[in-house]
């Protein structure tokens, strides 16, 4: 398979894949990191792929797991820090830059401080190449679950919106 | 504000927090890009590598070929033995007499070629004596 051929064939989901990692990471930086390396193990196996009928969802399912373990490895190593780092940090931006930001750059630092779960529900549901099924797949919820998490994100999201506006 | 208000802010606030970042297709595609370039140097280079091992194989092979065969090879009789010698050269002349007379003739024609050497010899010992004589003389003369 060529370059050419393999790009026609994977990388047309690179903007689903990105958004996916972004989701269960929480972070830019390695959402493209993990995105590049699912990448590389993709085009190292190459030959193999030939016979995948759904390259899409074996993209999909090759991305989440990237990003769960990455995500597991992390959280062991720097629970403690991050637990103590976001609450205090995001809290003082918060209060700090509430008059000079508009609404969704507000949303968006309040989504941070949401629970991870809810997090993560609330922006994999905002992909729009993804269906509930997929997102189903991609946390292990059910369906009933990923309705209560997203009603609690906008419940939460928009108390807190109202106390600041 | 109104739930469906409020939703539509939300939906808005991730799609621009997942926007993709700057350049990020670009950097996938160079990044394939050199990982296909970094796969056929390495192929050439392990190309060029089995063909010099290969060249290194057949020399050291036909190298022991030769050996093995200069060693093998049947050797030439030696002359250390007078009777095995007489053998070989007896193909020459089956007759002494006349292995007597060749060799007379011969030994004749040598001898006739050394005199006329030395004859030749003492000609030129004449010449350079006489040569030295004129030079002495004409030494003489000056002093």
């Amino acid at each position: 398979m060529t370059s050419k051929e393999f790009k026609n064939k994977f990388m047309i989901y690179h903007p689903k894949l990105y958004r996916i990692a972004y989701s269960i990471l929480g972070d830019k930086g390695d959402a493209e990191d993990i995105l590049q390396e699912t990448y590389t193990k993709l085009w190292q196996k190459r030959e193999e792929l030939n016979s995948i009928r759904n390259p899409e969802s074996y993209c999909v399912s090759l991305i989440k797991n990237a990003s769960y373990d990455l995500h597991r490895s992390f959280h062991k190593k720097h629970r403690k820090v991050d637990i103590c780092e976001t609450n205090e940090e995001s809290t003082y931006k918060i209060e700090d830059n509430i008059e000079q930001s508009d609404r969704i750059v507000l949303v968006n630092r309040l989504i941070q401080k949401l629970p991870d779960k809810q997090k993560q529900v609330l922006r994999l549901s905002a992909i729009k190449e993804l269906d509930n099924k997929e997102i189903e797949e991609i946390t292990g919820f059910s369906n009933v679950n990923i309705r209560t998490l997203l009603s609690r994100a906008r419940k939460t999201l928009k108390a807190q919106f109202e106390k600041y506006e | 504000m109104i739930d469906k208000e409020f939703d539509k802010l939300i939906s808005t606030a991730i799609d621009k927090d997942q926007d993709l970042p700057e350049g990020l297709s670009c950097r996938l595609d160079s990044m394939i890009d050199n990982l296909e370039r970094e796969e056929q140097v390495n192929s050439q280079s392990k190309k060029s590598r089995i063909v010099s091992h290969l060249f290194i194989w057949t020399s050291s092979i036909a190298a022991c070929l030769l050996i093995s065969i200069l060693l093998l090879k049947p050797q030439e009789p030696r002359f250390n033995d007078p009777i095995q010698y007489a053998s070989l050269i007896e193909d020459t002349y089956s007759n002494p007499k006349d292995a007597a007379i060749a060799t007379e003739k011969a030994l004749a024609i040598l001898s006739e070629k050394f005199n006329l050497g030395i004859e030749t010899v003492n000609n030129s010992k004449k010449k350079i004596e006489k040569v030295n004589k004129d030079v002495n003389n004409y030494l003489n003369k000056i002093k």
